[in-house]
């Protein structure tokens, strides 16, 4: 934990609109410092927009967002932006080799080459395909290239959208084991999944989203095994359908 | 991977750079920069013979500068004159540079050159051009047989040819709109393409014999139908391709290198480019394709006398030597050259010059004996021997002090003059007084064309006198003879003009002759008298 | 034809007309690239009222007739015109700038759709992993590397194969500022038709060279 630099979230008041349609309602919400927040809900409800705001990509039309305390400053200036990353859900490959695609994040910064680099490709099994096209990798290749390119950088907020969607289960244990890694070191994840059951696994609290509003927060254990909203209760039990 | 793409763009870049201006010599560039450079605006003809690859090197040497040709139509060419995009124009369309110096665009121009145009059509001749005896009785029967005709239609002086010679035969096909006829096919292309389109399609075309002499071996399918086989046998001397430079004024287009301009005019019009431009083509093409035509070219300071199997050639101090004679008050309507004006003039009179070569010419009096005066250009003026030596009826007189002469001949007699429309022979025959009045003063029917006489020019009672002498010409009575006033009774070569010696421009040795008011039989340029007996 | 060929290539003033040909086109493709890149990413990725308007121009400046650009040059650097003290008028210079006017609505055109040819989630990520404003735009025109040489190509295409500018503009003066396309202009006017096809197959194998060239360098840059 990088004591005092760890940023926390605190949402007031947030209303996103794309055209007429509000697409995000969340009138308050706290993010601990070094804790992971699960995001659950069906598609649609508002998931990934959530990520963007807290990286930054979009700014709120109503509400505010605070980090550290501090009012979030639009455009993000550099050192601020540099301790967030997100990892998307479709994750865009540069047009370059899978090791370049890591490497990435630390250039930008004029860092050279760390040995972080070789460790994550070895740690995600992705060092046989170093110096293969990006573009020509499979899904869960692909997803585990942008895990370890948004690991490189070493951020200290990270925000993963559906991390394991397109990976086969042994890989979905290695990706979840590095996870547990990085909460280790103290970093403030956002978990966007539709996949309850890791939410579980990973999540110090769980959120569900629907329809873009935020039904119930709570921490993970009270969220899954006594969900105090009847909506909540559904969800898990299946019975939303959208 | 910044690096690397910053490495691959820049020697991108550098290489680009390194195309676009390293392997220039440096010292050209240099050198182009600060070199005088005379702008030249001509038409396509003057480069695509090579004549001016020919002859600018020499001036480029003399002037130390370089000279750039930008060769387009005579139209394009005169219009960059007019926005003072060139400094000096060659060019070949003499309607548009008069009104062009009218404007006030030019401070001189001058005569350069000439060839003529030539008419060529398709090898069977399906309009029957060869059989034509003018251009625009060949351009009416091209019209008369919807025979396909390729126009330049760019302006260009060939262009401009093309239209007043579709004027003068009362056609003008190249009309705007549907009344445009489809044989007419306007190409809006130079010589090259436009010669290169006729052979293809089969179509006459009007071409200047210089381009089509240079491109008549790549066209099979064209024919030379009308013209004749060099200038000096063009049966129409309306075909005439008349070239001149013009230099542009500095005080209306600041910025045009006048001086420069003016040293290039001077060089372009001295003899020794001049004889070069004549001897143009000799090598190649077997013939020129040019003749030179400037005022100092044709200026001779010699003249050659030849009378009855003596001859004498008396140069320009010897004849200064003889008796001089002043011609002064006398005011000339230049018919041709419109530059005669009142002038004094001292010289030798043909009489005198005569008596020099034989003492005892005048007593060989023979009524038909003719005294002829060649001129360098080969321009003949003819006098009667009575003009000289005695005295002519005052129809005759009048008749040739009113130009009749210039086309119908010294003695009425009827003159086919190449490249002119013939004149039918007038002696012996009565015409009606009214009728002829009436086309005579108008310019119309057989007159169109020449001069309208008009009453102040030419009075009824002068007229009457006129046809009297062509009805009666052997009765002459002794109370008719034409009287010349006494300062005018004369036909000398003049040296000097206002009390000057004439330079090479001016003519150094002209003809003038103080009983003709219309100056029809002037010359710049005497080289030679023959007396005919 | 062949022997029209060896001809055109035996002689001196060949080498000259090339040179001067490969120097103006070649200047006026690094400045309509340099401007006109920029441009093209601009107007691409951002996003301001009136873009569309901009694009409907630099689409229909990508089909201006050189000619008329060429006669807008030349009104503008004739002696009566407002630019006319310059006196580049009949200079490689002002072909340079007819061709620079021609070349860039291409360049620019062309980079602004292959800006926007790139995956929008791309510079999403992008930013996400820190790139400043300058690195994202850098990264999504060697991502449009493509497009972009596709445009450099074209706008090469259009300028070195173009004649009624430099026409104009230039005045086809001998030595000076005759370039492959006047000439060929010059000996079809003169009907010497196999000088023409010459140095016609001259022009074409120079764009060959040219296009690998840069070709080459799309390669390289990967």
């Amino acid at each position: 934990m990088k004591a005092g630099a760890t940023p926390a979230y605190a949402l007031q008041g947030i209303r996103h609109r794309y055209g007429d349609r509000t697409v995000l309602e969340i009138d308050r919400l706290e993010i601990a410092a070094g804790r992971t927040l699960g995001v659950v809900g069906p598609s649609g409800a508002g998931k990934s927009t959530l990520l963007r705001l807290l990286q930054g990509l979009e700014r709120p039309a109503e509400g505010e967002i605070r980090v550290d305390g501090e009012l979030f400053p639009y455009p993000a200036p550099l050192a601020l932006a540099r301790r967030i990353t997100t990892v998307f859900q479709r994750p865009a490959m540069l047009d370059r080799s899978v090791r370049d695609n890591v490497t990435f994040g630390l250039r930008l910064r004029g860092k050279a080459e760390e040995p972080v680099v070789d460790a994550l490709l070895e740690r995600l099994g992705l060092a046989p395909l170093a110096r293969a096209d990006a573009r020509k990798l499979s899904g869960g290749e692909t997803q585990r290239v942008a895990l370890a390119r948004a690991l490189a950088v070493e951020p200290d907020v990270l925000l993963l959208d559906e991390p394991a969607a397109n990976l086969d289960p042994a890989h979905v244990a290695l990706v979840e084991a590095l996870i547990r890694d990085v909460q280790a070191r103290g970093t403030t994840i956002v978990l966007v999944t539709h996949n309850t059951h890791e939410a579980r696994r990973l999540a110090h609290e769980t959120l569900l989203l629907l329809d873009g509003k935020m039904v119930e927060a709570a921490p993970t254990a009270a969220f899954f095994e006594s969900p105090t909203n009847a909506r909540t209760r559904a969800f898990l039990a299946g019975e939303l359908v959208y | 991977m910044m690096r690397t793409g910053t490495v691959v763009a820049c020697s991108a870049a550098a290489v680009l750079v390194a195309v676009a201006a390293g392997p220039i010599e440096p010292g050209r560039v240099a050198a182009s920069s600060q070199q005088k450079v005379l702008r030249l605006a001509t038409t396509t003809s003057t480069v695509d013979t090579g004549l001016l690859a020919d002859i600018l090197p020499d001036f480029q040497a003399r002037c130390g500068c370089r000279v750039d040709v930008v060769a387009v139509g005579t139209g394009q060419a005169i219009e960059l004159g007019k926005r003072g995009d060139a400094d000096v124009l060659l060019v070949h369309s003499p309607e548009q540079e008069a009104a062009f110096m009218k404007e006030g665009h030019g401070i001189r121009r001058d005569d350069v050159m000439y060839n003529d145009f030539v008419i060529v059509g398709p090898t069977g001749d399906p309009a029957g051009v060869a059989k034509a005896s003018s251009a625009r009785d060949a351009f009416r029967s091209i019209a008369r047989a919807a025979a396909a005709f390729a126009s330049r239609g760019d302006r260009s002086g060939t262009h401009t040819k093309e239209r007043a010679i579709w004027k003068s035969a009362g056609i003008d096909p190249a009309e705007e709109g549907p009344q445009r006829p489809s044989w007419y096919l306007s190409v809006g292309q130079g010589m090259g393409e436009t010669l290169a389109f006729a052979n293809e399609k089969q179509a006459y075309a009007l071409a200047d014999r210089a381009t089509w002499t240079s491109m008549q071996g790549r066209l099979p399918s064209l024919r030379r139908l009308f013209g004749g086989g060099s200038g000096d046998e063009n049966p129409d001397r309306d075909l005439r391709n008349q070239y001149s430079v013009i230099v542009i004024d500095q005080a209306r287009h600041p910025g045009v290198k006048a001086a420069l301009g003016l040293q290039f005019a001077d060089w372009l019009l001295s003899k020794p480019t001049q004889a070069r431009i004549a001897a143009f083509g000799r090598d190649s093409a077997g013939r020129s394709l040019f003749y030179a035509d400037s005022d100092e070219y044709k200026a001779t300071d010699r003249v050659r006398v030849e009378s009855g199997g003596r001859s004498r050639t008396f140069t320009l101090g010897e004849i200064a030597k003889l008796r001089s004679t002043t011609l002064s008050g006398v005011e000339y309507i230049g018919v041709k050259k419109g530059r005669l004006g009142r002038h004094a003039w001292t010289g030798v009179s043909l009489t005198d010059l005569l008596l020099a070569l034989d003492p005892g010419i005048a007593s060989k009096s023979r009524s038909t004996s003719t005294i002829e005066v060649v001129s360098s250009d080969g321009w003949t003026a003819s006098f009667t021997w009575h003009e000289l030596f005695g005295s002519v009826s005052r129809g005759e007189g009048l008749y040739r002090a009113k130009g009749c002469n210039e086309c119908h001949g010294l003695k009425a007699e009827g003159t086919r003059p190449e490249g002119k429309r013939p004149a039918p022979k007038l002696l012996g025959e009565t015409y009606p007084v009214g009728d002829t009045t009436a086309m005579i003063r108008s310019g119309t029917a057989q007159h169109e064309g020449i001069t309208a006489y008009t009453a102040d020019r030419l009075s009824d009672a002068d007229l009457a006198a006129i046809l009297g002498w062509l009805a009666r010409p052997n009765q002459a009575g002794t109370d008719d003879v034409f009287v010349v006033p006494p300062p005018r009774r004369i036909a000398m070569l003049a040296y000097e003009r206002d009390g000057r010696p004439m330079t090479g421009r001016d003519g150094l040795i002209q003809l003038v002759v103080g009983f003709d008011e219309f100056a029809s039989r002037y010359s710049h340029w005497v080289s030679e008298i023959r007396v005919r007996y | 034809m062949i022997d029209d060929s060896l001809r055109a290539l035996g002689d001196p003033a060949l080498l000259n007309i090339v040179f001067l040909t490969f120097r103006v086109t070649g200047l006026a493709l690094v400045i309509a690239t340099a401007i006109g890149v920029p441009v093209g990413a601009a107007v691409g990725l951002a996003r301001f009222p009136g873009k569309r308007l901009v694009t409907l121009i630099l689409y229909t400046g990508m089909g201006l007739p050189p000619v008329v650009v060429g006669l807008w040059v030349y009104m503008l650097l004739s002696r009566s015109g407002a630019l006319g003290s310059l006196a580049w008028l009949f200079t490689p210079a002002a072909m340079v700038l007819a061709q620079t006017i021609i070349a860039f609505p291409l360049v620019a055109a062309l980079t602004m759709s292959a800006v926007e040819g790139v995956d929008p989630e791309l510079r999403l990520q992008v930013r996400a992993l820190g790139a400043t404003r300058r690195q994202s735009s850098w990264i999504v025109l060697r991502e449009a590397r493509i497009g972009l040489t596709a445009a450099i190509v074209a706008a090469f295409g259009g300028i070195i194969s173009e004649v009624g500018a430099v026409m104009l503009v230039g005045g086809n003066i001998e030595g000076h500022t005759r370039v492959l396309t006047t000439a060929i202009v010059l000996s079809t006017r003169q009907g010497d038709f196999g000088l023409a096809m010459a140095l016609g197959t001259v022009l074409l194998l120079l764009a060959l060279g040219a296009n690998a060239f840069l070709l080459q360098l799309q390669g390289r840059a990967r």
